[in-house]
């Protein structure tokens, strides 16, 4: 066994007293008497509460009287209960009882709560006489006792004060009565629990808590006979006593229940449909599927899509095709719960219904149905969406492309570029698009994909070959970036700049050559500046190597002519933390558009410089920095800072 | 106390009526009754809005309550703490949102309970005190949204669930990662069947130690205006007044005074969070037994529970893992979501960091009104909580034990059915 921290120091404590050398070996026995010792000794509170500790887990019927001897002792009386509650067999008991005549106040409290913790009996008639006690903690003490005796026997008491128990007392008497309630119910004892939960619900002051835990036994304790009881509740003027009777109903477990609710459900006024339905839905019950569809067709509108949400909660696939019947109701609220019910409902039979609508329905119909596909993403729709997709009516072809497009896998690939190349709207262009690119970034052969995409190039229009190569991108390899390049010789300058703006956003590194030689070769100012921006962002690339990172900064270098640029090249060079990188950022130094930037660059590089490094470098690029950087004291004084670092290298 | 009738003619059936039929009804069920309009004062609460009181306000309870603050349908109109300066720190943080001076301050909080406003009360105090003033909370009617672990052992658990069914009254655990996206996620992926039968479910219980509060240092009593500390040991054993306990003892008394607190810290959370995606919130594990720097359990259907300390992917505090024959998942406070497949786990969802309350009380306050049970209602955390109790006492009688979990009770074996319970100090009794 594992010794917890508690005994450690118990085993301490009685080491240093020298009664008790050896507790965690000993047996139980052994290990009774030695903490009975304790007890008996002069041993300081802490020892002695840690004792009875220990024996309420092994202590037997050896330790009870000295533990009933320290039921009067104020400071120790909760300790010795606390090892007394525990103790096995009817000694621990007799004690308790023993001590009730002897106590008043908190012990006496305590020791009437024992008692009821270890159901006893035999201290009925005495814990019944103290029910007429003066002190309410006593009177309560008892009450709750009582109530966790739990016998019919404890019940009687109760009942006899209950009509007469002050107000502050009513409670525990309460709690009491429900706790016996319990038990005889527990026992099969109904009829006996009946009377208390009657005798508490008819109370004619009484908290609402108590009154809503009667009816709650009342009914649940008569099991089936309790509907009457649940129905008038449920049609009832007390609110307080409706609410609970919903929760009950959702509680019992009598198959007549759903039944019965679903009869009322005609019979009831709106604002009970609404309790009826919620219950009916919580219950999850299907035979009450055809009066909850009955209310979803006519009556209060709350309570017609009450009775919906009921009926999809129940999630039965019978309900679906009751559903579709509403979904051109008049009542756009019914309509809009019927589709979110239909969308909600398991089951391949509610796919198959509305696969039929969206083959048969009108036009309305088939633009929900289509939402609905969507949202259950019902993939064997992909053929007759396919149809709908040429439909004359635009807004049905667009939902079913677009829809298509959410629901297409690698195999539409070929049958969304045939849509594509052709086409010049707008919001399905960038359906599929969307589509193509989360096919192809989860593709496992991306390299096919890319084949059919460039393939797909040259029969398209400007519109769908921007949107192809936005998607190349997405896919990337080598076959995609020459397509990029290739289209970069386009004539029409839509796709032309997609072509230069792919390659810049080009996801590796492998497009920097490229982009250099356009930054070299290009007429187009536009296309220069694009070009080189691009190049210079590929020294940020993941999969370029440091060296390489460092020759495209130079190389940019040598290109840049503008201000802009250069805060680019000094953003780049400040992640290389290579000291060399310093050589390219002393000329900004002098720039006085970008002096600050610079600045923070060398302190950037020279922060992260590695003591292995060149110093020289570094100082000359640090003393200059802190030169010309006169409006920035901060900068200075860091710069400062460094280059005294560095001095105390030497 | 007077009765809750309600005249039908009142002006609370009134509004009742009115607004299920203007709302649409069943798209909030306003079946919320404000406790001033039950009839114990005859006063309707203004605005109908829910009145709540927050009672021990340390740095867990200022949270829960700025949170609590936010939500624009409840106010709080009482604030209880045994401690002077966080009762007037409440007190300030209370009326500094409403801009006013009306919260009351109690050092008693059966005070605050006998109050016939209050609908609602936060419980966060230590753990010492969470199970009893809870039952305590319901049994004056009031509906709790008690922090975590909400209760020190078996016997406490089971008083929880079974006070709070009989008084229709509504308990929210503070376990309030079951109202966040990424567990509630992993759980729904384990409850729809994505991983195949579950085989095994890991927790993260965040140490296993069984130590019991010990016995600090006597230092000076301020007296009880400043500080009552016989009212913050209530249940427990006495001790002598620590200044130390009082304001850093989060852990006082968590598991009793002699198994201790052990996995409950993050176990209430953790081994909740593999309760909800086992679906079996209405029960427990059957077998308990410690296993080299871990503790493990197994459920009826063969479903092992493992509560562990290492190992964890990256997904921050408090993980959870749960394993089928089909795939595996894992989550933590990071939001982060892994699993055996990304197919489990692509697609749009919510996603949020860390562990917020906000979502878990807002859920509270809607079950308020509905009167549907909150995600960690009392039944689920008594029974979460069951679990942790059993392996504590698996870990501290250092064997293996089996659980009846319809008697509730351990077979066999005397010695660890006497650690379900403990006196309580009188004059407290749960």
């Amino acid at each position: 066994m594992k010794i917890s921290k508690l005994k450690q120091t118990l085993i301490v404590a009685l080491l240093s007293s020298g009664v008790y050398p050896a507790m965690a070996q000993a047996p139980a026995k052994e290990q009774e008497a030695k903490l009975i010792a304790v007890l008996q000794s002069n041993a300081e509170f802490l020892q002695k509460a840690d004792a009875c500790r220990e024996l309420a887990r092994i202590g037997s019927a050896e330790c009870v009287p000295v533990l009933a001897g320290l039921l009067a002792d104020e400071k120790l009386t909760h300790m010795a209960r606390y090892g007394l509650e525990t103790v096995p067999g009817p000694a621990a008991d007799e004690a308790l009882r023993a001590a009730l005549g002897k106590l008043k106040g908190r012990p006496l409290v305590g020791v009437i709560g024992s008692l009821g913790v270890r159901h006893d009996e035999k201290a009925l008639a005495a814990l019944a006489g103290l029910l007429k006690d003066g002190d309410a903690e006593v009177v309560q003490a008892v009450a709750r006792a009582l109530g966790k005796i739990g016998s019919a026997e404890a019940a009687k008491p109760l009942l006899a004060t209950l009509p007469d128990v002050p107000a502050i007392s009513q409670l525990a008497v309460c709690e009491g009565l429900f706790r016996c309630a319990e038990a005889l119910a527990a026992s099969g004892q109904n009829d006996k629990a009946i009377v208390i939960y009657d005798t508490l619900r008819n109370l004619k002051q009484a908290p609402h808590q108590v009154l809503a835990g009667a009816l709650r036994g009342a009914i649940l304790t008569r099991q089936k006979d309790g509907l009457p009881l649940l129905l008038e509740a449920l049609r009832g003027s007390n609110l307080g006593l409706m609410l609970a009777a919903e929760r009950i109903a959702i509680e019992m477990k009598v198959a007549e229940v759903s039944k019965v609710l679903a009869d009322e459900l005609a019979k009831a006024a709106p604002d009970r449909q609404l309790v009826l339905c919620n219950v009916l839905g919580k219950r999850g019950d299907a035979t009450a599927l055809p009066g909850l569809l009955g209310l979803a067709k006519a009556g209060d509108k709350a309570a017609r899509v009450a009775a919906i949400r009921a009926a999809v909660e129940i999630g039965n696939a019978a309900a679906a095709v009751p559903l579709t019947e509403l979904l051109k109701d008049a009542e756009g609220e019914v309509a809009q719960a019927a589709a979110a019910g239909i969308a909600g409902l398991p089951g391949p039979e509610v796919d198959a219904c509305v696969l039929r609508l969206l083959g048969s329905g009108d036009q309305a119909v088939k633009l929900k149905m289509i939402e609905l596909v969507s949202q259950r993403r019902i993939a064997t729709a992909l053929p007759l969406l396919l149809k709908i997709r040429d439909d004359k009516d635009e807004a049905l072809r667009s939902a079913a492309i677009r829809c298509f497009a959410e629901l297409a896998s690698e195999t539409e690939i070929s049958s969304l570029l045939d849509r594509l190349v052709t086409n010049t709207n707008a919001a399905e262009i960038a359906a599929i698009e969307k589509a193509l690119a989360a096919i192809c970034a989860a593709s496992a052969d991306p390299k096919a994909c890319v084949a059919k995409l460039v393939a797909a190039l040259p029969k398209a229009g400007p519109e769908a070959k921007v949107a192809l190569l936005r998607t190349l991108g997405v896919a990337g390899g080598t076959e995609a970036l020459n397509a990029m390049r290739a289209a970069v010789d386009d004539s029409n300058k839509d796709v032309h700049t997609a072509a230069i703006r792919g390659l810049c956003e080009w996801k590796t590194g492998e497009a920097a050559p490229l982009l250099l030689a356009l930054a070299k070769s290009s007429s187009g100012q536009v296309d220069k500046i694009l070009s080189l921006r691009g190049y210079l962002g590929m020294a940020a690339k993941q999969d370029v190597p440091a060296p390489q990172r460092l020759a495209i900064c130079r190389e940019s270098a040598s290109m840049i002519q503008r201000d802009d640029e250069k805060l680019l090249l000094l953003a780049a060079l400040a992640n290389l933390a290579d000291p060399e990188s310093l050589n390219l950022i002393v000329p900004c130094l002098d720039v006085p558009a970008v002096k600050r930037e610079a600045v923070a660059t060398v302190i950037a590089v020279a922060e992260k410089r590695q003591k292995s490094q060149s110093v020289e470098i570094t100082r000359a690029a640090l003393k200059k920095a802190a030169e010309v950087v006169t409006d920035k004291p901060e900068l200075a004084k860091r710069a400062h800072e460094l280059l005294q670092q560095m001095e105390t290298e030497k | 106390m007077q009765s809750e009738s309600l005249n039908p003619a009142s002006s609370s059936r009134r509004r009742f009526l009115k607004t299920s039929a203007l709302t649409g009804g069943a798209l909030a069920l306003p079946y919320f009754i404000p406790a001033a309009a039950l009839g114990r004062d005859g006063a309707v609460a203004p605005g109908e809005k829910i009145t709540f009181g927050a009672i021990g306000i340390g740095g867990r309870g200022s949270y829960d309550l700025s949170c609590m603050l936010e939500e624009q349908d409840v106010r709080c109109v009482a604030v209880c703490d045994v401690r002077k300066e966080r009762r007037e720190a409440a007190k300030q943080q209370v009326d500094g949102k409403y801009g006013n001076k009306d919260c009351v301050m109690y050092n008693d909080f059966r005070e605050l309970l006998a109050r016939p406003d209050i609908d609602a009360v936060l419980i966060a105090t230590g753990p010492n005190w969470h199970a009893l003033a809870s039952v305590m909370a319901a049994k004056a009617g009031k509906d709790v949204y008690c922090e975590k672990p909400c209760t020190k052992n078996i016997a406490e658990s089971l008083i929880l669930a079974e006070t709070f069914q009989r008084t229709g009254r509504l308990l929210q655990g503070g376990m309030q990662r079951r109202s966040l996206p990424n567990f509630e996620f992993a759980a729904s992926l384990a409850q729809r069947g994505k991983l195949g039968k579950l085989t095994v479910l890991h927790a993260h219980p965040g140490g296993l130690g069984t130590e019991s509060s010990g016995w600090p240092g006597a230092q000076p009593d301020p007296g009880k205006e400043v500080a009552d500390w016989d009212m913050y040991l209530g249940p427990a054993a006495w001790r002598p007044f620590n200044d130390g306990i009082l304001h850093n003892g989060g852990g006082f008394e968590k598991g009793g005074g002699l198994v201790g607190g052990g996995c409950l810290e993050w176990g209430s959370h953790c081994v909740d969070l593999c309760q909800w995606a086992n679906q079996t919130d209405d029960t427990s594990a059957v077998e308990y037994w410690p296993e080299g720097n871990q503790l493990c359990a197994k459920y009826a259907s063969g479903v092992k529970l493992v509560m562990r300390n290492d190992g964890w992917l990256n997904s921050g505090s408090c993980p959870v893992r749960y394993e089928g024959e089909n795939g595996w998942v894992e989550t933590g406070d990071s939001g982060e979501l892994f699993a055996s497949s990304l197919d489990l786990i692509n697609g749009k969802r919510a996603k949020s960091s860390g562990y917020p309350a906000n979502f878990h009380i807002r859920n509270f306050f809607d079950c308020v009104k509905s009167r549907n049970q909150p995600r960690a209602n009392a039944k689920v955390a008594c029974q979460s909580h069951i679990v942790c109790h059993a392996a504590n006492i698996a870990q501290f009688l250092g064997r293996k034990l089996q659980y009846d979990p319809v008697k509730n009770e351990f077979i066999g074996d005397q010695e660890a059915n006497r650690l379900r319970s403990e006196a309580l100090r009188e004059p407290w009794r749960i």
